[in-house]
């Protein structure tokens, strides 16, 4: 039984401890070479953190979609304003 | 021209630049039109909604006034929100008002993990492992983001550290770059992905909590 486990360990190369704390990292093309073969190995066997990872991207996607708290549309007058300070410093 | 602005290519902002300071003012609206919209809603993650506008307009007098200094080896886009931030930074603390200084940063503060421990225990591999996928009673991969999970993200980003608050919102709202992040607010890269990681596990525990209901 432990002899398994250890087994299983070394087939998810890492603990999904580590594996979550690499996620954005991962995501971000932002590991090393061999860090990477891990994530792999790790994903490869562990649908809990797949499933993980897939929220995380989800995250990214819904937080993307839903855009900036304030939307501010642009106001002509303040075109304006700051164009004829463009003007005026240019006298300067 | 629009998507030379927006694009980031030196070369381009450094020949409108060139257009900038010898005073061309199809090139200074253009500019605005790109980015005043952004420097406003960047202001008030600083300071007030109403002096915002301000830090705004002296970020463009000091736009105006600096185009010579421009030297290309940022885009203009980093170069202009840049000077907002430093302007935005400085006026914040005048007013007393938290800063959300990343490069100070509290990346290196307290951390439990990107999943608190006690959730990891399986009864055979042990501690550090899932003793079951965290899967969710709804699946967000297809959801659309009605009202409802909007106001759910927008309430998680207010609660975030405000470092954090600061790095998700210009990367995954703004939809900005790393190395944009880094340049304007002044923090390592490594920094950056740190506050970026724990700013989306709150967001993400956030929905949780609301497409596991």
């Amino acid at each position: 039984m432990s002899d398994d486990i250890d087994a299983t360990r070394r087939l998810l190369a890492i603990s999904c401890a580590d594996a979550l704390e690499l996620m954005t990292d991962f995501l971000e093309g932002a590991l090393s070479h061999a860090d990477v073969e891990r994530m792999h190995a790790h994903l490869a066997g562990c649908e809990a953190c797949k499933v993980y990872l897939d929220q995380l991207r989800a995250t990214i996607r819904i937080v993307g979609e839903t855009g900036p708290a304030v939307t501010l549309p642009l106001d002509p007058d303040r075109v304006e304003g700051l164009a004829e300070l463009f003007r005026s410093e240019q006298y300067d | 021209m629009s998507e030379a602005i927006a694009g980031g290519d030196t070369g381009v902002d450094r020949e409108l630049a060139g257009r900038l300071a010898g005073g061309d003012e199809a090139a200074f609206r253009e500019l605005v039109r790109e980015h005043d919209a952004g420097l406003r809603r960047m202001a008030r993650m600083y300071v007030a909604d109403d002096v915002a506008d301000d830090v705004v307009q002296d970020t463009w007098i000091t736009v105006i006034r600096g185009i010579d200094r421009f030297e290309g080896r940022s885009t203009l886009k980093t170069w202009v929100y840049g000077i907002l931030v430093n302007i935005a930074r400085r006026c914040a603390q005048r007013e007393g008002r938290t800063v959300p200084f990343a490069a100070a940063g509290d990346a290196n503060g307290p951390w439990r993990g990107t999943v608190d421990p006690e959730r990891l225990d399986h009864p055979g591999l042990g501690r550090g492992y899932w003793p079951a996928a965290p899967t969710w009673a709804r699946d967000p991969a297809r959801a659309a983001v009605d009202n409802e999970t909007r106001a759910v993200v927008l309430r998680a980003i207010s609660a975030l550290a405000p470092a954090q608050r600061e790095v998700v919102t210009l990367r995954d709202i703004e939809g900005w770059s790393g190395p944009e992040v880094c340049e304007v607010l002044g923090i390592s890269d490594v920094n950056q992905r740190t506050l970026l990681h724990r700013a989306r596990v709150a967001v993400r525990a956030a929905l949780e909590d609301y497409f596991d209901e």
